[in-house]
């Protein structure tokens, strides 16, 4: 019984030291966001130093030359801003969407969520010049709402069936097959240029950003995380397994279910502007899961950092690898994404948790 | 005997899509004292257990303290699979007290934990990964998570079955100790005849579905029961204090005799001695 006391302290001190130590991944990795996020923001392909873009991005959008605050605030801006939000979103999508299936290769796109967009993009490019709106505003619109339709399919069968992580694939594989068969027969029926645009569009690039498409993800994000934020701790006990969950005292149906509604949310928005942009869902979990292990508290902030991180690194390469030129970021992403996803298994390789 | 606080079981039914898995199963758990539930693969323990736990629909009724058992006084571990989950143990025990946790932790949580950690004998292991664990150290993980639950019912679906033997003794002393102090229902599914009549107080003995005997251990371990339920031939021996220890002698091959209904003939038992024990037998004589 002497022991008792000394051990108890350490527990406290314990639990302080491991605090501290994800409290400093985060603050590092906040800091080499804001790293990767200006190097963003000073490459691109018009011939601005970086002392320029600074100078413009300091003088504000009524800077005095016109053509650095133009490029600076219409454009690159929006983009830099835009590679983060989608990254967070990305990754705490793909966060939740491996925990609600207790799957480790499971993205926001799993449940057919990009096919449902692309489908939506592509019928918007089609027939969408015959209603009289902006282009650049109903191919958005009409992504959002075939993703939240394919989520309502997945949910209707869900909450018919159970919410247990193989009937949700299960539909979710249907939906998918659904619209990706419905997005292909656009394809094949478009003309050439109609064509073109669609297959642009599935690319998935951030020059489709603007501040509008900024303002609604930061609205969605703000609305979604703080939600998830809420439930960080029966997420947590999810990954102990649903029977151990439910013993637990979890409603692990209803959980699954408001977690997947606010994952379609996040997707939606997320490729709703920009495209379908893969990998980062499914790797920035991983990544984030190495750095603070799965204690929700700490691994949902840090999957939107690494997401965020990893898709800012990818637009920055986007922008350098062709002089003049921006490649979309959705081919980008995968070219830095398997690097980091080697790194992952070789360390889980070597039996290392953390 | 305050009976006010005992579990009763009445009428209990419960199908798994269109089998049938429990069927008219009645019982009482005593608290302050251990319950055990005993009976082969398939015969229905777990089942019962996860039904009385209000984690599968069934019918029938259960009380406690003059009403159902709600969630907040049950706590039930289902039987351990391997946890895969990259959480620390301390992390893993912090979530018995899910429901109360908020986003940054009190110091009466850790000291619920510590205590928790401390009384299964894994206060050593706080900062290591849970997946990194072997399964009876899993097992004392999850034990100590329910526990810090303080639950007025606590369910165990094999407890023991990854332990060593030495583990599988402080472990069960563990759960008399808990219901003694807290005056809890403790029902336990154990494999180990020995041990459920060493430490159980209640015995309830499942055989396709259905109640084969209860009552106290010592009453009701006979070898015709054990025979009938199990389709095995086993001599029970007793302990100076007159706690019944089974000794297996054989197994019968292919479906065992229907309870009750007829006698297995007579076997001649066999004998084995140990190197050791004829050793002494030729040293007696």
């Amino acid at each position: 019984m002497m022991a008792a006391p000394t051990a108890r302290q350490d527990l406290h001190a314990l639990y302080r030291k491991s605090v501290r130590k994800r409290l400093s991944s985060i603050i590092v990795c906040v800091t080499l966001l804001i790293a990767f996020m200006a190097a963003d923001l000073v490459t691109g392909p018009s011939p601005l130093t970086v002392r320029e873009a600074f100078d413009a991005l300091l003088n504000g959008p009524a800077g005095n030359d016109r053509t650095a605050a133009a490029i600076i605030w219409a454009i690159r801006l929006p983009m830099t801003i835009m590679g983060a939000l989608v990254g967070m979103g990305l990754g705490i999508a793909g966060l939740q969407m491996q925990t609600i299936l207790d799957n480790p290769l499971a993205s926001p796109f799993t449940l057919g969520f990009s096919a449902a967009a692309g489908f939506g993009a592509a019928l918007a490019i089609m027939f969408g010049g015959a209603l009289p709106v902006a282009a650049w505003i109903i191919a958005p619109v009409s992504a959002f709402a075939m993703t939240l339709l394919a989520c309502a399919l997945v949910y209707a069968i869900a909450r018919l069936r159970g919410a247990n992580a193989e009937i949700l694939v299960l539909a979710g594989i249907a939906v998918m097959f659904m619209f990706q068969a419905c997005q292909s027969l656009l394809q094949y029926l478009a003309e050439p240029e109609v064509l073109q645009q669609i297959v642009f569009w599935l690319f998935g690039s951030l020059l489709k950003s603007s501040w509008t498409s900024v303002a609604v993800l930061v609205v969605v994000l703000s609305v979604g995380a703080p939600l998830l934020a809420r439930d960080a701790w029966k997420l947590t006990a999810m990954r102990l397994g649903d029977a151990h969950a439910t013993s637990l005292g979890t409603d692990i149906n209803a959980l699954r279910r408001r977690t997947f509604l606010i994952i379609a949310m996040l997707t939606a928005a997320s490729v709703a502007f920009v495209g379908t942009i893969g990998f980062i869902g499914l790797i920035a979990p991983h990544a984030a899961r190495a750095i603070v292990g799965e204690d929700q508290r700490a691994l949902l902030p840090m999957s939107a950092l690494t997401g965020a991180m990893l898709l800012s690194a990818a637009s920055i390469i986007s922008k350098i690898l062709a002089q003049g030129a921006v490649i979309p970021v959705g081919i980008v992403t995968a070219i830095v994404g398997v690097p980091v996803l080697f790194v992952l298994i070789m360390r889980r390789g070597s039996g290392g948790v953390r | 005997m305050s009976g006010q606080r005992d579990l009763c079981l009445a009428d209990i039914n419960v199908s798994r899509g269109a089998c049938e898995i429990v069927k008219g199963v009645s019982a009482t758990f005593p608290s302050g004292s251990i319950s055990v539930i005993c009976g082969p693969n398939g015969a229905g323990k777990s089942t019962l257990m996860a039904a009385i736990a209000n984690i599968l629909p069934y019918s029938g009724t259960t009380t406690f303290a003059g009403r159902k058992p709600g969630n907040k006084e049950l706590s039930f571990l289902p039987q351990a699979l391997g946890l895969r989950a990259q959480l620390s143990v301390l992390e893993t025990v912090l979530l018995g007290r899910l429901d109360k946790l908020g986003w940054s932790l009190r110091g009466s949580d850790i000291d619920a934990a510590d205590a928790a950690m401390q009384s299964v004998g894994i206060g050593d292991l706080a900062s290591r990964s849970v997946c990194s664990l072997s399964g009876g150290q899993q097992q004392l993980v999850l034990l100590a998570q329910r526990l810090i639950r303080k639950p007025a019912i606590l369910l165990l679906d094999e407890p023991t079955s990854a332990l060593d033997l030495r583990r599988q003794l402080l472990v069960l002393d563990i759960l008399k100790a808990y219901a003694e102090e807290q005056d809890a229902v403790v029902a336990v599914v154990l494999h180990d005849l020995s041990l459920a009549a060493r430490y159980g107080t209640e015995m309830l003995v499942l055989h396709e579905g259905r109640c084969a005997a209860a009552g106290k251990p010592a009453d009701i371990l006979t070898e015709d029961m054990i025979r009938s339920v199990y389709g095995v031939d086993t001599e029970i021996l007793h302990t100076a204090n007159g706690t019944p220890v089974i000794a297996p002698i054989c197994a019968h091959v292919g479906k065992p005799p229907r309870h009750e209904n007829h006698r297995a003939e007579p076997i001649e038992p066999v004998i084995v001695r140990t190197r050791a024990e004829r050793r002494y037998e030729r040293s007696g004589t």
